[in-house]
Parts: C-alpha cells; structure tokens; sequence
C-alpha cells in the first residue's frame, strides 16, 4: 500500500482553499513546514478518512473554525499495484455526506458502510490505532513514549504469524507462573525470608526445642534432687536409730566415769611436785657448799705453786736488765763515730760539685761561638741576595701570548705567499736572491724577478692585512720586551727564572737563622758575653762528683742505723725494768691471799674430813630427789591418761550433740528437699518434653512439607522463566532481525530486548543494561522510532508494505544521531513508502527524498 | 456366687498426642479426662462398685500434679464406686513414685491404688489379687505371686504382655496365658494392649476406653465382667473418637473420586481421626483432583494423615498437552517430566493445579 496523492477542504485552517498533496512517491516524501501550519491536521484527516463514519460526529472538530462547512478528504492510493481513490464527505448527516471508494477514473467500488467494510479488508484495520496504520503513523508525540497500545502489539504479534501457536500460551504460563509465585509469597517474603505456615513452623521447631532443653534440664534436676533425697532420707534413718543412741550414752557415762578417776591423780602430782621442789632446794644447797670448799682448796694449791715460779721470773728479769743496759752504752759510741764520718762526706762533696759547674759553663760558651759564627754567615749571604730577590716579577704569560701571535701571523704571511719554482733553466734573481733549477722560493706581497733581460714585478693582492697584522704583532712583542730590559723573550725567562731562585734560597736562609737563633743575633751575643767570665783556679777534688755523693749516702745510713739499734735496746730496758716492778706487785698480794687461806682452810687432814663430810650431804640430797621424781613420774602417766579420758568424754557428749544438731538440721531439709522434689514432680517435666518433642515433630513434617513446595515452586517458577525466556526469543527473532542493524548503526555496540506484549524493554550496551523507561526521553524517542522503522521494514519483506507516516519526530536527537537515523529512514524507505512531517525545514533537508509541496485544493466550479 | 465388676485399662493420662496440632492434641488429652466420668456413668448404669483398672492409669512415670488432681477429682465423684488402680509400666510404684504423691493427700477415699500384692477382699468371698510393676523392669512374671490357693471368688488384676501376642519371647516378665488356670483365677483383669482381646482362658485385655493410635480401628470400650461367665465379658463402647487407618491401593484408570469418597462417609467427622496410606498409581490430573479433594476433608476431620510415598503419579505429558496446549507450559512439563526428581514430581502436580484453575 501506499499514498500517491492526499488532498482536503474545509478542513481546519485549510477551509475552503484546501490542500493538495500531490505526486507523493513510492520511498520517501518529506513535507517540512513551520508549526501551524497544519502537518498534524494532514495526519488526522487521512486517518478519519479511512477509519471515521462520514456521520461521526468525532470529525466535527476538522470543520474550521467559526464555519459548518463539510470537511472534505480525497486519498488516492495504491493497493497491490492498483491505484484507488477514497472520497469522504463529514456533512453529519446531511445528504452531502460522502463515503466512496472509487477507481482513479471515477468509476465507484463500494460506497458508504460497503466502503467502509472494503477499507477495513483491504487496510487491515477498522478505526484509528488499529493495523498497520496505528502501529506505523506516528502522530505528534506519539514516538514519546515506548509502550505500545494493546492494538499495536496485536498488530505487531500478527506480523510474526510463525510463531502464533508459541503466543497462545503465553499467558497460561503467566497465568501459571503467577498462581506459583503467589503460592510461593505466601511462604517466603520478598527477601526469601521464611513467612506465614513456614515461618510459624520454623518459629515452633525453636520454641520446642528449647522447651525439649528446658524439661530435660528440669529432668535432670529432679533426678538429681531424687538421689539428693534418698541419700539424705538414708542419713536421717541413721541418725534417727534408737538402738545407736543407746550406744552412744552408754560410751559416754564410761568415759565420764573413767575421767574423774584421772582428775584425782592430777591432784596428787601437784603436791608431789611441791616436795620435789624442795628437794631439789636442799641438794643444790650441799653442793654449792661442797663446791666452795673445792674451789678455795684448789686455790690455795695454785697460789702457792704460782708464788714459787714468779721467784724464778724475778731472777731472770734482774740478769737481762744487766746485759741489755751494757749493749746500751756500746750502741752510743758507734753512734757517735758514724755521725762524724758523714759530716767529712759532705765536705768532699761540695768541693767535686764545683769543679762540675764550672766545666759545663765552658761547654757553653764555646757552643755559642760558633752558632753565633753561623748565624752571622747567614745573615751576610741573605742581604747579598736581596737586590736579586726583590726584582720586579716579569708577565712571561702575555710575553708567550705576544710571541705566539707574531709567529701566526708570520705563516699566516708565508703561507698565503706565492712559490717561486725554478723547473729548468736558471738562474734566476727574486728580490736578490739567486734560485737555480730545481729551487723555490716565496714571494711575499711584492717580488722582483730578473730572468736575464728579463724583469718581471710580481705583486701579490690582498696580501698587505696579512703582512700588517705580522707587523703589528712584532712590534708588540719588541716593544713588551723592551719593558723588561731584555733582548729576547729567552732572556726574559732566565731573568725570571734568576729572580725565583733568589727568592727561594733567601726564604731557605732565613728559616735556619731563625732556628739558630730564635731570639736573634744580639740575644746569642748577650748570652755568650754572660759567660765570658772566668773564675778563680778551683783545687782538684778528691772524689769525682758521683763519687762523693754515693760516700755520703753511705754515711747517712750508716748513722740511721746505730740510732736506731740505740733506740731500740733504750726500749727493751724500760721494759725489761717495768715487768720486774709488776711481777714484785702480784707476788705480794699471792702471798697476802695464801696467808688468808692457810688460816681459813687448816691443815690437809682437817681439810680430808672436812671434804667427806660435804660429800656425803650432797649424796643424801641426791637420793632423796630421786624418790620424789620416781613417784611424780608414775603421777604424771596416770594424769596423761586421765587427759585422754576426759578429752574422749567431751567428744562423746559433742558427739551427741552434733548428732542431734545433725537429726534436726538434716530433718528440716529432707523435709524442704521432698517438697521442692514434689513441686518439681509436680510441674510434670515428663509431659511437657513428650508434648514438646510431639510438638517439634509435627513442626518439622509442616517445615519439610513446606520446604518442599517451596523448592517445587521456585523450579516451577524458574522453568517457566526459562521456557518464557526462550520462546521470547524465537518469538522476536524476525523484529530483532529488521531492528538490529539500525539499532547498531545509531547505538554501535547495543540489542534491544523487547517484553511480552513487544514493548522495548531494556536497552543493552557495553556501558550497561538499561530499562526503557529508565532512558531520556530523546534516547526512547529514537528507540521507539526505530522499533516503528523495524516494523515497516517486517511488513515489507513480508510482501505488505505500508506507509510509514512520522509526524514531527526525532525532537530531541542531536545533530550526530539525526544523521544517523536519517540513514535508517533512507533504507527502510528503499522498500516501503515513508511520509516525514516536520517544521523543522533546515535539519529535515539533509533527509533528502522527495519533497512534498502542497498546493490549493479549491472547489471547481 | 456371682460378682459383677468393670475391668478397664491403659488410661494413659496425660498422654501429650504432640504429633497432632494444638487443638487436637488439647481435644484428645481432654477425652481421657472425661472417659473417666463416662466409666463411673456406666458403673452406676450396670449397678456394679468395683471398677479395677489394669495399669497404665498414668502415661508418665511422673505426671503434673494437674493430671493428678484431674484424675482423681473425676474419680472422686463417682463414689461410691470403688477404683482399683494397678501401676503399670507407664507408671510404676516405686520411691518416691507419683503413687507415694497421690498417697500424700490426693487421694479420695474411694479410690485404691494397688501398690503391694497384698490381697484385698472386694466383698466377703471375693478376693482381689494384684501384680503391680515397681520398677521399668521388673525381670519376672509379676503373677507368680497368684500361684497360692484360696477360696471362693478369685479375681486377677495384672499388667503386661502374654505370651501368645506374640511379644519378645525372650521378656521375662510375660504373663503366661494361662495364668487364670494355673493359680486358679475366676478372672484375669489385664492390662497393656490397647485393643480389646481375650489372652488366654478367662484372662481379657479390654483396650482403651478412649482410642489413641491408628494400630486397632476401635473405638474405646470398657469390659463388664460377670464371674459366672468369665470367659464372655460384655463390651460397653466408652470412646468418643474414632481412629482409622485406611489404605487404598489406586488404579491408574482411576478418574474419578468415589474410592476416596467412600472412605469419608462417616458420622461426625470432627471426632474421626484417619491415617490413609495411597499405594498404586493415579495420573497427576487425577492425583491433582484427590488432592484437592482431601484438603477439603481434612478440614472437616479431628485428624487426617496421608502417607503417599509408595503412590506413583504417572505424569503423561502427552495427557497435559489437552490441557497445556503446545506452548510455553507444555515444553515446561515436559521439561520437568524429564527432571523426574522429586522437586520436578511435586513442581509437575503444582503446574497441574494451577494450570486447572
């Protein structure tokens, strides 16, 4: 199908003049006018003129405005090659209403609703949004939004006839897969969080299974507190045992019995204890009597035996004061001599340390005369250099400079200076001299050669800069020589050279007078005129000086010595004078004491019997203590025992005691233990872990049940997903086929995936997936243009191609992606025929195609 | 002379039923309760004092003081009936025994726990004899103790198996079966199986007098005992639930839903408990039907069990495609059809159903 002319009056602001489309071609017509103009108005009254009855009122609002004219639409179009013509008259029922499909020379086809029923057979559509025209004429935003119209997608699900029976059951499965997933949000929420059944399940299982802890622990307890009962149930039987508190009294009335009996004991060893106390008073006594009469006894015997040997002493002591007192007086006299001797020592001595002095000061002064000699020499041979030394210093540098470059500038002279060479012949005079064959000579600036008769004058141009600056250098160099005094630049350097070594030996020089004399020549003449003076003739000694000094050392010691053995023996006579005054004491006072005790103690007969009879008290003493100790100890057995007795006494009766504390207190918590054992008993533990186990059970039956469902869902939800998925894709294979490459050509790199009803869904690109309508609004825009394009393309290539109409689109592209999508328009428009409506002229020519230019529609008389 | 009694057994009170949900397990415990009541009702009715009850009273070894006090309450008021209560294996005298509890102060006077084998006269020239457990295990025959000569009417009153049901021959503590002959009982009153059956010459089990497992398809009942004819004693329905254990082997021709509905045709379904066990195969449309099917009874039930694992669902995708058509959820069963694991089975019958809706 297509459009070849489109004409209309009285139809809004085209009124009664009326617009004439005419001549449109088979590919693409571009129609680019300012806004107002009426693109969109065009769109509208070729769509009432196929799909509005000529009577509905609907077109009431293509009548222009403050007018009840009829608006008129003539379509001339081309179906499978045969051109038509459809005329429509909106006179709303008025006779001139008009609806008549006409062949091109006027010939009628079908009229009214027979007219109507040939568009819809031949169109594919009945009213406006339906068929090929509702899916490819994009009216003024239309392209804004990429949800196609129920009537869109069936239209679009009818071009992909193939895969019709795989259409029919997409919504069971959705139906389906709906159904799972509601079942299966009733079991996990949107997190895949346990819900509802599962989720009390769950919860119920935790609950149990503590409660199962719970009463096993409180099992456990009672079973505990059980054996705690009867273990003390068994201990109050025993405490409550008549039989063993019989006993118990009993043992306790014998020890109580057996104690008192020990008590008495305890009291017989008390006085016991006093008579030993006595006892022992009364033999101590003897014995220290006893003990005295020893002791004065023995004293007696020592002091007379003492006295005897201090006699001795004294004897001894009077014979060595003797001897001592004659070492004494010998000692003094060799004392004496030693002390002379050293005296003549010191004499020799000062009389060889003279004769030293006064040879070493003639040592020196001899010294000093010849250093002075020397010093003197050096000074001479200083001021003879002096007039060479202090010579103004030459600048041989810039004399070699000046040197070097009168030599350049000589051979640059003589190089730029002609040869004279004699081949053959000869002589021949240049400037004088004479070359023969085989000579040569330069020629410098100017030459003048005789060759026999013959004069030649040769001049050499442009040699005078050269022989100037030889000139000038030269004369630099004598005149730098004649401010030194010397001829030659030689001389000038053996005169620097003189000076340099004047200088050296004058620095070498004045360094060894300075070591010479440091303080100067006057100070070696002051020095030396300070030893000039002789003295008188000394006589010669007898000793040499180390002599001398070695005799008197000798003498010092000799005289330390006998002082020393004079002190010596001068001390072991005071002493040897006070033992002999201390020894006479002691042996007045000894015999004082023997006096006394010889008087005290009688005679050693009267002493025997006076011994016998001390012994024999001390003895009696002895025997009587032994008899009290014998019978205390056999006391203190019976009182040890006694203490036994009476201690087992006591244990008994707190024995008894404790065994009653024992009844009462284990009693009362036996009785306490038994009702906390029945309370427990009484909470039933027992039942609660079976209802808590049957709990947990059945919990786990619904848990397993519903996990069950729940995996059986989420399969069956995945399987559809995936079958859905797959067919989608077979589905949209031949709209994926026309759409990819324009896809590609505007995108590069991207796919576009459509959903169930073949609305784009997401747009794939390397930087992402992207939703549709997550997009700008330019980006769906395009995307739904392009869908449009992929669409009138598939109809072509199905062998029913349909006008393309694209009113006002591609609003928001940029300059890069309209040129792009112009290309797309371009080759869908090889193969289908596409109409662009647009105000906006000057971007809309680079489309190229034909343009439309409307012309007046006017009603021939 | 001629003594008329009820013999009864295997109360279990406290009995948890923790595998049913609350409601139900309330429901059950609480018709133990009230069976009691019903027991004193009909000794009254049948003019008889002595009601013996043959061990197990008790489910724990160590119930709540409320199982206790209920208990005895409901007794209590049933004076002036006499109960006799032996321990059993569930509930064994002992130390410090839930019976030592009942004996400090929970007691009426007209209830007699039977704690020593020490006879006890019911009426003169009636003698009750008694074999109480006192322990989990007692390793022996408790009724040895019978085998003493006496006079006049001798009546039994024992807990355990008998040999002849077919129990652990190697026990111990089995009961002859011939018991009544060899110590010379006008009656045996045992305990310990849970549905009525005679053990042995004029030796009976009467069961449960309020049902509580799926084993015996009965519903409770109490023995009326008539020494003159010890060997039929009178059964005197006591239950108020029904418990079934059904099984249906299912053909896979099977399309429609009589067999199950058969099986639902009971009175007062919200006091019946069934447990129905599926064998054989359906296909999954048809499974789908019974399932739904019994979703809706089990609405109506006390308790309804399904045990299907030895049920095969034929999943014919040939048979979905009628339903499914050629698209998207054909390729789906089909697909998990092929999977055939258990997730893919049950993922198949889910797509079945919704896809009937």
């Amino acid at each position: 199908m297509l459009f070849s002319a489109i004409r209309l009056r009285n139809v809004r602001q085209f009124g009664p003049d009326g617009l004439a489309i005419e001549g449109l071609s088979p590919g693409l017509n571009v129609l680019t006018k300012p806004n107002e103009f009426g693109k969109s108005t065009i769109l509208r009254a070729v769509q009432d003129a196929l799909f509005l009855k000529a009577s509905s009122k609907k077109a009431s609002d293509l009548v222009p405005f403050g007018t009840d004219e009829a608006p008129y639409v003539e379509l001339e179009l081309e179906l499978a090659g045969t051109p038509f013509r459809i005329r429509k008259c909106f006179a709303f029922g008025k006779k001139a209403t008009l609806h008549r499909i006409e062949t091109l020379a006027g010939v009628e086809i079908a009229r009214d609703g027979e007219a109507q029923q040939w568009v819809t057979a031949n169109i594919g559509a009945s009213s406006v949004g339906e068929g090929l025209p509702g899916l490819l004429w994009m009216g003024q935003g239309d392209a804004l939004t990429t949800v196609l119209t129920p009537a869109h997608t069936e239209t679009a699900q009818g071009m992909l006839s193939d895969a019709v029976t795989e259409v029919a059951g997409g919504d069971a499965a959705r139906d389906v897969a709906d159904a799972a997933a509601a079942a299966l949000r009733e079991i996990e929420d949107g997190n895949r969080r346990p819900k509802g059944q599962l989720k009390d399940a769950l919860a119920q299982i935790e609950q149990q299974t503590a409660a199962i802890s719970e009463a096993e622990a409180a099992l456990r307890r009672t079973a505990a507190l059980r054996e705690q009962v009867r273990s003390l149930r068994r201990r109050v039987t025993s405490l409550t045992d008549p039989a063993e508190d019989a006993r118990l009294t009993a043992d306790i009335e014998k020890a109580r019995l057996e104690a008192e009996k020990a008590s008495k004991a305890e009291a017989d060893l008390g006085h016991t204890e006093a008579d030993l106390a006595r006892s022992r008073d009364d033999l101590s006594r003897a014995e220290k009597v006893l003990f005295a009469f020893e002791g004065d006894a023995n004293s007696l015997k020592e002091r007379v035996k003492k006295q005897s040997m201090a006699e001795a002493n004294r004897l001894q002591l009077d014979e060595a004061l003797g001897h001592t007192d004659a070492q004494l007086r010998d000692s003094a006299e060799r004392a004496v001599k030693a002390e002379q001797r050293h005296r003549q020592a010191e004499l020799v001595l000062r009389q060889a340390s003279a004769h030293a002095r006064r040879a070493l000061e003639t040592q020196r002064r001899e010294d000093l005369q010849k250093q002075l000699k020397a010093a003197e020499a050096l000074q001479a041979e200083i001021v003879a250099l002096k007039p060479i030394a202090d010579r103004e210093r030459l600048d041989l540098k810039t004399l070699a400079l000046l040197e070097r470059s009168a030599i350049e500038a000589d051979a640059a002279l003589s190089a730029q200076a002609p040869i004279l060479s004699v081949e053959t012949g000869g002589p021949v005079d240049l400037d004088g001299l004479t070359l023969n064959a085989g000579d040569t000579a330069p020629i410098i600036r100017a030459g003048r050669v005789v060759v026999g008769e013959t004069v030649l004058s040769i001049s050499q141009a442009g040699s005078d800069q050269a022989q100037s600056k030889a000139r000038d250098t030269k004369r630099a160099l004598q005149e730098a020589l004649v401010k030194t005094g010397c001829a030659t630049i030689d001389d000038a350097r053996h005169f620097e050279g003189e000076t340099k070594s004047a200088n050296a030996a004058t620095a070498a020089k004045r360094e060894e007078l300075a070591r010479m004399a440091p303080d100067g020549l006057n100070a070696l003449a002051e020095e030396l005129a300070g030893l000039q003076t002789d003295g008188d003739d000394l006589e010669a000694p007898q000793q040499t000086l180390p002599e001398a000094e070695a005799a008197l050392a000798e003498a010092e010691i000799q005289v330390r010595e006998r002082r020393a053995a004079a002190a010596v023996l001068e001390e072991e006579l005071a002493k040897l004078t006070k033992q002999l005054a201390d020894l006479q004491i002691t042996m007045a006072v000894d015999q004082a004491d023997i006096d006394r005790l010889s008087v005290e103690l009688g005679t050693e007969s009267e002493q025997a019997k006076r011994r016998t009879e001390l012994e024999a008290d001390v003895e009696n003493a002895r025997a009587a203590q032994g008899t009290i100790f014998l019978r205390m100890e056999a006391l203190q057995r019976e009182v040890e025992a006694g203490t036994l007795l009476k201690d087992r006494h006591a244990r008994l009766v707190e024995n008894q005691k404790q065994r009653q504390r024992d009844r009462t207190r284990d009693g009362e918590k036996l009785a306490r233990d038994e009702a906390t054992l029945n309370a427990q008993l009484g909470q039933g533990a027992a039942e609660n872990l079976d209802a808590a186990r049957g709990k947990c059970a059945a919990a786990e039956r619904t848990r397993d049940k519903l996990e069950a469902k729940r995996r059986a869902l989420k399969l069956l939800i995945q399987t559809i997903g995936e079958e859905q998925a797959e067919r989608q894709e077979r589905f949209l294979a031949p709209v994926r086929r026309e759409s990819m490459p324009m896809l590609r050509h505007v995108y590069g790199e991207a796919a576009l995936h459509f959903d169930s009803k073949l609305n784009p869904e997401t747009l794939e690109r390397p930087s992402g997936s992207f939703e549709s309508k997550a997009l700008s609004a330019g980006t769906q825009e395009q995307i739904a243009l392009l869908t449009r394009l992929g669409f009138a393309k598939l109809s072509a290539s199905q062998g029913s191609p349909a006008p393309l109409i694209l009113d006002d689109v591609l609003v928001y592209a940029d300059d890069d992606r309209v040129e792009r999508i112009f290309d797309v328009i371009r080759e869908v428009a090889k193969v289908t025929q596409v109409i662009v409506l647009s105000c906006r002229e000057r971007l809309f020519e680079r489309l190229g195609g034909q343009p439309i230019e409307p012309k007046p529609f006017p009603l021939r008389d | 002379m001629r003594f008329r009694f009820l013999h009864t057994a295997d109360w279990q009170l406290g009995k948890p039923f923790g595998g049913f949900d609350t409601e139900t397990s309330m429901r059950l415990q609480d018709e133990r309760f009230q069976v009691i009541s019903r027991i004193g009702d009909i000794a009254a009715e049948q003019g008889v004092r002595d009601i013996l009850v043959a061990g197990d009273v008790f489910d724990q070894e160590q119930p709540s003081d409320r199982v206790l006090r209920r208990a005895m309450d409901r007794m209590g008021e049933k004076a002036p009936c006499r109960w006799w209560l032996l321990p059993g294996n569930h509930d064994p005298a002992g130390p410090d025994s839930l019976w030592d509890r009942l004996a400090a102060g929970m007691l009426p006077s007209n209830v007699h726990p039977l704690l020593t084998p020490e006879p006890h006269d019911l009426e003169p020239g009636v003698t009750l004899l008694s074999a109480p457990w006192t322990s989990k295990d007692p390793g022996r025959d408790l009724t040895e103790v019978f085998d003493n000569d006496g006079e006049g009417i001798r009546i039994g009153i024992a807990h355990g198996s008998v040999q002849a049901f077919g129990s652990d021959p190697d026990q111990t503590s089995i009961i002859p079966s011939d018991r009544a002959d060899r110590s010379g009982l006008t009656y045996l009153a045992l305990g310990d199986w849970h549905g009525m059956k005679q053990a042995g010459p004029r030796a009976w089990y009467p069961g449960t007098p309020e049902a509580d497992s799926f084993i015996n398809n009965t519903r409770g009942q109490v023995l009326l005992v008539d020494t003159d004819e010890p060997d039929a004693p009178q059964a005197l329905s006591t239950g108020t639930f029904t418990w079934l254990a059904s099984s249906l082997t299912c053909a896979v021709e099977e399309t429609s839903l009589e067999p199950l509905q058969a099986l639902f045709d009971l009175p007062a379904l919200d006091t019946v408990l069934i447990s129905l066990t599926l064998q054989g195969a359906l296909t999954l449309p048809v499974k789908t039907d019974w399932d739904r099917y019994l979703a809706e009874q089990a609405s109506r039930l006390a308790a309804l069990r399904i045990d299907h694992d030895a049920l095969d669902v034929i999943t014919d995708t040939s048979a979905l495609n009628d339903l499914l058509g050629d698209g998207v959820l054909s390729k789906v069963a089909a697909r998990l059809s092929a999977d055939g694991s258990p997730d893919a089975e049950a993922a198949l019958q889910l797509l079945d159903a919704y896809a009937r809706r």
